[in-house]
């Protein structure tokens, strides 16, 4: 039993970590909290289980590919469409702007998809894997599988590459990073893109764990949220991390405790970590800047 | 002010007071419950002004002081307590809410400040949904008792109108006087630059928390008046993202414009109305079009009026410094350092 939830708290974690992982990437670039990262989530699996599995019954992984790639398009043109006008407003605006985003994006679903939550049993159906005397689903090995993957994937792409270079420049300084000659509009583009990739594959992954409706963003991108500020705002490894502890928080929480006032628990943690250790496990203390 | 001064703004209290006198003859019973529906978002939006415009420190729970004030009446009012002391102790419970969340966040600014204060939400929206036995539940508390006083009973669209329409005038006068006093001042001081504020002497803690305290009293009053007008209840009308609402009220009236803010808030209640034919794409629609104001005038409908003042000023004297250099919330982003 408690492999059993240890192994869907660490899922739901690493869905939890991925999306909080593409709105620290944001925060980071361009000092904007994204307040649709859940609604990015839910636009993919729309995406996925409404036009590509259900529609055109494309495999898995080629839907998982088309999925990822209108979720990078849909990035790019957030950058430049959203991001871009409202780079010199002030904070509040760009709250505002992707609050208004997300609304956009949850009542839009509802109209391009229908009110009624999709159903989807994603590759492996109700298969488990046994464990000893666990049973572990099939769809929660995929999840965490994809995570490590992806997290190998990207420390390859920040360290190794010249583009994962340039975006690590310029989360930290945009405007030493301009002078040294990097076009850090393109970059902070591909950074938004590589965001609404990270939350394509949580959307794709997340599909058949829960109902795809227009709603299943809000929740996510709330623990998300959580994730990030227990990990460390700001802190990339750290929201992975937060988004496992609150993943197993969450399955045994509402298991040994109470699963009508997780949630509380949940937030009640985020305000106290704000007070009483707003850097997170893991980040540093913030100089106050002038 | 000069006698002219008090003497327009008697003239104008006369007329408006006779207005008011005219409003529930004039409109049907519909438009009369729609005015009432915006008189307490006014209140609800002006209130969040004083955080977020005044004082410059962004609040994500005014729907969560909303429901406290809503809650707190509907459950002493349902058991029997006199309304009076029910709905007294439903703003007190609100503003009490509002010390208790504005003392620890004093340490929060920003980005941190708008999450903490948007978990306050979620967990007044969770508290409100999972404490059945008090709250209703999902489906909320029905038959509240009508506010009020000894053998009068408020009970019908214009009473609910004059009661509503004395308290947001209270708000909406404590806001102009507000703005106006060395105190509104010392809060624009904190909002422009909270070091030079602190450094010139204004204490920077006391005015935050009251500020927190003025906005979560609004909330609680407009959450008193909305149950007494509609009679029922429903956690979804105080869920956290229903702030987002009183935010564009605010941001798009103008920060810190009272006049915007209260115009805002009778629009935004006012265009669904008008919008019926749009049905379930109204929110699309309010979604983009939010999006494109805040891209193209992030100032609001005040920034946008002070913006055709100064240009007209500066076509008459060109060297005029007037309407130049206003203050806007916030410094402009930057990347994190570090």
């Amino acid at each position: 039993m408690l492999i059993q939830l240890g192994f869907s708290g660490l899922a739901m974690g690493a869905i939890y970590g991925l999306v909080a992982l593409g709105f620290t990437l944001i925060w980071n670039a361009v000092g904007i909290v994204n307040f649709a990262q859940g609604e990015l989530v839910m636009l993919a699996a729309f995406v996925s289980v409404a036009s590509l599995s259900q529609a055109l019954h494309l495999p898995w992984a080629v839907n998982l590919v088309l999925t990822v790639v209108f979720m990078a398009v849909f990035g790019l043109f957030m950058a430049r469409g959203i991001y871009h006008p409202l780079r010199n407003a002030p904070q509040l605006g760009a709250i505002v702007a992707t609050l208004g985003l997300s609304i956009f994006l949850k009542n839009s679903a509802v109209l391009v998809w229908g009110p009624d939550p999709l159903i989807d049993s994603g590759p492996f159906g109700n298969a488990t894997v046994s464990l000893g005397p666990a049973k572990i689903y099939g769809q929660h090995v995929l999840i965490l599988v994809t995570m490590v993957v992806l997290m190998v994937l990207q420390v390859a792409m920040f360290r190794g590459t010249a583009i994962g270079k340039a975006m690590r420049a310029t989360a930290q300084d945009r405007e030493v990073a301009r002078l040294m000659g990097i076009n850090t509009d393109r970059v902070i583009a591909l950074i938004f893109a590589y965001a609404c990739m990270l939350a394509g594959v949580a959307g794709v992954l997340v599909a058949p764990v829960f109902y795809v409706s227009a709603d299943m963003g809000g929740m996510v991108a709330l623990k998300a949220f959580a994730s990030s500020i227990v990990g460390g705002f700001g802190h990339v490894p750290g929201a992975v991390i937060g988004g496992l502890i609150l993943g197993l928080m969450d399955a045994f929480g509402s298991y040994f405790l109470s699963s009508q006032y997780i949630d509380v628990i949940s937030f009640g943690l985020l305000i106290a970590f704000l007070i009483f250790r707003p850097q997170g496990l893991f980040g540093e203390p913030e100089m106050e800047r002038p | 002010m000069g006698t002219k001064r008090v003497r327009f703004v008697a003239i104008a209290l006369a007329i408006l007071s006779v207005a008011a006198m005219l409003i529930p003859n004039v409109l049907g019973v519909y438009y009369l419950h729609v005015v009432n529906v915006a008189l307490v978002n006014v209140i609800l939006a002006v209130g969040l002004n004083f955080i977020l415009g005044f004082g410059g420190q962004i609040s994500l729970a005014q729907a969560a002081f909303f429901g406290l004030g809503a809650y707190g009446y509907s459950i002493l009012a349902l058991r029997g307590v006199p309304l009076p002391v029910a709905a007294v102790a439903g703003v007190l419970l609100a503003g009490g809410a509002g010390l208790a969340l504005g003392w620890p966040a004093l340490k929060l600014k920003g980005h941190y400040l708008a999450l903490a204060t948007l978990g306050f939400g979620i967990i007044m929206q969770q508290l409100m949904i999972n404490l059945g036995g008090l709250t209703g539940g999902a489906n909320g508390l029905s038959a509240i008792p009508r506010f009020g006083l000894g053998p009068l009973t408020l009970d019908s669209e214009p009473h609910i109108f004059y009661l509503e329409l004395i308290f947001a005038a209270l708000v909406v006068a404590l806001s102009v006087l507000f703005d106006r006093s060395p105190l509104g001042m010392r809060a624009r001081a904190l909002r422009d630059d909270e070091t030079a504020a602190e450094v010139s002497g204004v204490n920077i803690r006391n005015i935050k928390v009251m500020l927190f305290v003025i906005s979560a009293t609004c909330g609680g009053l407009a959450g008193v008046l909305y149950s007494t007008m509609l009679g029922y209840i429903s956690p979804d009308v105080f869920a956290w993202s229903t702030t987002f609402n009183y935010l564009v009220m605010v941001v798009i009236g103008g920060l810190g414009s009272t006049g915007g803010v209260v115009t805002m808030a009778f629009l935004l209640t006012l265009i669904p109305e008008w919008l019926r034919f749009l049905k379930d794409s109204y929110m699309a629609v309010f979604g983009l079009v939010v999006i494109v104001m805040m891209a193209a005038a992030p100032g609001g409908l005040a920034g946008l009026a002070r913006a055709a003042t100064a240009h007209r000023t500066r076509q008459r004297f060109p060297l005029s410094r007037k309407g130049a250099g206003k203050f806007e919330l916030g410094k402009p982003r930057e990347g994190k350092v570090g």
